[in-house]
């Protein structure tokens, strides 16, 4: 099967001139790779400044400067994101594209009613659209993603709805014209744990309803065990391992998947060794693998970079030594 | 019996808003004992953070009793709490606001002993140069700014600044929650050491339940500023007996996707503090509602058949409705 988005080899550089006017660059994105099959989950997880977001943003062409994608490819449906002409990245944006991002609250215009911003998007993608039949469709959205009486809050002001509700009208805009792909960017973080459990029901039950391939970028292991079909773990701005959910938590193969999920809550040992360090400076990052810093089996052959390992079931690490150690 | 680090009696919290009066707290009673951890749990807006704040004082109950070590502090002036704030110490959800930019690592745990202690200023840079390598922060960090730390390190700063001048009682207001999983796992290995050394009793507040599960002695359950359930840990995880600690356990993804979920979904709003219904809070999600619990405000009682330890405020415990089916 083909797939629905296929990034290859993603390097994005953030650059800069500091006081003295020289370059520096920042090479925040080192090669990312993954794709993503119709209908399809993809947790892409991380810690914080792994570059899950920046992936996101460099494949759906919204970098500002000094970000910029120096290399790599992102197909979609075949074609290449990265290369599309502004327009034509236009027409597929919030069309055959849906983005769901982090704060509902920010995210949608404060000025416009609810089914006035749902009509919108709808109207600037097919503009022989009537006001009336976008009103129509907007409702019927709002119903599907689980909002009562969805009539009255179309008329309802974006300060007026609680966090759960606007996060529901976010992933109601990304889905109102029907896209094959949504992005969504840590869709509940923020949102409690009750309320954070309805969203990601709703979210897995339209991806799965309409057939649409969704990446979903988390730092919650939790998230990724329990809705995702597949995870890309991320580091340094690399993805060191990928494939089916289950494989990657049963036999973790990277020392940093090892590491991670040795310290989520349910498996934490109080006062046991673990590996500790900062990531590692973008601004000069070494040769070679990119954790062997904090890496506990690191050895010399670290210094050159590591391949990736293909493992069972589509299952592959980043690791010199990934088809060796079992977790 | 030594009696108890803290006690809380009937407190409530009440802010007046726009159209109303906003209850933040309503009516809590609590106990902590030396060395103890209580874990308070509950969603955003269930008053945990609001009851943190009015145990040490930091803003004035509307109604209730707050004791601290033997002496009812309700109504001392902010003078003499003070002199008492030696005692009790607190940490934050975020330590790059709780930090002064302008001060380094060094001087911000010194400025703790300077208010506190009769320390000298080489005594003062002695004992300060100690707490640092207590958590882990060697001498070169310690002359660093918090704009030159990582969220993980100004954390430590802030536990260090906290333990400093040895307090009876220490809140700890969401102190992971902001920090990635491995620092996090760094920082709850070093509360743990703290807990056994300082003896100090913690009132560890979070809506993370896997921190609770590995920090907390005692868990309290809020919703919307009441208490809805009290119990030890492990009988609160094995046995939670009112519905909402059951959905909000329910709810929790644990980070292994062989676990089974027995999730039970809620639906209903979540009523506004501001015009609280009477009857139960809950009562309006609750799947095992009856008409009269939207007319009742259920009492804090012993579980039927669990320990006496182990308290929860549902009608529905009586007739044995309060499980929810799965």
């Amino acid at each position: 099967m083909t797939p629905l988005l296929e990034v290859r080899d993603l390097h994005t550089h953030f650059i800069a001139r500091d006081l003295d006017n020289r370059v520096r660059v920042a090479r925040a994105l080192n090669g990312v790779s993954f794709s993503l099959a119709p209908g399809r989950i993809l947790g892409l997880v991380g810690e914080t400044g792994a570059g899950k977001s920046l992936t996101a943003l460099s494949v759906l062409g919204l970098l500002k400067p000094p970000a910029r994608v120096v290399a790599g490819q992102a197909l979609f449906e075949g074609r290449d994101l990265l290369a599309l002409p502004p327009n034509e990245l236009n027409a597929l944006r919030g069309a055959r594209i849906g983005l769901v991002v982090q704060s509902p609250k920010t995210s949608l215009d404060p000025l416009a009613r609810i089914g006035a911003q749902l009509a919108r998007v709808q109207r600037a993608h097919r503009p022989g659209l009537s006001e009336a039949a976008a009103q129509a469709r907007a409702a019927e959205m709002l119903a599907a993603v689980g909002i009562p009486d969805p009539e009255r809050r179309l008329r309802a002001w974006p300060h007026e709805l609680s966090g759960g509700m606007a996060q529901r009208v976010l992933i109601a805009l990304a889905l109102v014209n029907e896209p094959t792909l949504l992005v969504a960017d840590e869709p509940t973080t923020g949102l409690d744990v009750t309320v954070q459990a309805q969203i990601l029901d709703l979210l897995r039950g339209l991806a799965r309803a309409r057939g649409i391939g969704a990446v979903i970028i988390t730092h919650d292991l939790g998230v990724v065990a329990h809705y995702c079909d597949e995870a890309a773990v991320m580091f340094a701005g690399q993805v060191v391992e990928h494939g089916p959910v289950g494989p990657i938590f049963a036999a973790p193969a990277h020392p940093y998947t090892q590491a991670l999920i040795a310290a989520t809550p349910e498996r934490l040992q109080l006062r046991a060794r673990r590996p500790s360090g900062s990531p590692p400076n973008l601004y000069a990052l070494p040769e070679g693998c990119l954790y062997r810093d904090r890496c506990p089996r690191a050895e010399a052959r670290c210094a050159t970079p590591p391949p990736d390992v293909a493992l069972q079931g589509g299952h592959a690490a980043r690791c010199h030594f990934a088809g060796t150690i079992a977790a | 019996m030594t009696p108890p680090v803290l006690e809380v009696r009937n407190l409530s919290k009440r802010f007046p808003v726009p159209g109303g009066v906003l209850t933040a707290v309503n009516d809590v009673s609590f106990s902590l004992a030396a060395g103890e951890t209580l874990g308070l749990v509950g969603e955003s807006g269930s008053g945990k953070s609001t009851l943190g704040r009015c145990v040490l004082r930091l803003i004035a109950p509307s109604a209730g009793r707050v004791v601290f070590d033997g002496h009812d502090i309700t109504d001392w002036s902010e003078a003499r709490c003070r002199k008492l704030r030696a005692g009790m110490q607190m940490v934050f959800q975020d330590p790059w606001s709780a930090l002064n930019p302008r001060m380094t690592a060094r001087s911000l745990i010194e400025e703790l002993l300077a208010l506190h202690t009769p320390l000298s200023s080489a005594e003062r840079r002695a004992e300060a140069e100690r707490l640092g390598l207590r958590v882990r922060l060697p001498s070169a960090m310690l002359d660093r700014y918090p704009g030159e730390l990582s969220g993980g390190q100004q954390q430590r700063v802030c536990i260090a600044r906290a333990i400093a001048t040895r307090p009876k009682l220490i809140v700890l207001d969401e102190p992971t929650s902001s920090l990635d999983l491995s620092v996090r796992a760094g920082i709850l290995d070093l509360l743990a050491e703290l807990k056994e050394e300082t003896g100090a009793a913690m009132l560890f507040i979070t809506h993370d339940l896997g921190t609770l599960r590995l920090m907390a002695d005692r868990v309290m359950v809020m919703y919307l500023g009441r208490v809805v359930e009290e119990a030890p840990a492990a009988e609160i995880f094995d046995r939670p007996a009112h519905p909402y600690t059951q959905a909000l356990m329910s709810a929790h993804l644990p980070a292994d996707p062989s676990a089974h979920l027995a999730r039970h979904v809620l639906t209903g709003e979540i009523p506004s503090p501001i015009n609280l219904p009477p009857g139960c809070f809950f009562s309006s999600r609750c799947p095992v509602a009856l008409p009269r619990c939207r007319e009742t405000a259920p009492p804090l009682e012993a579980v039927p058949g669990a320990e006496a330890t182990h308290r929860a405020a549902c009608l529905r415990m009586a007739d044995g409705g309060n499980r929810i089916p799965t």
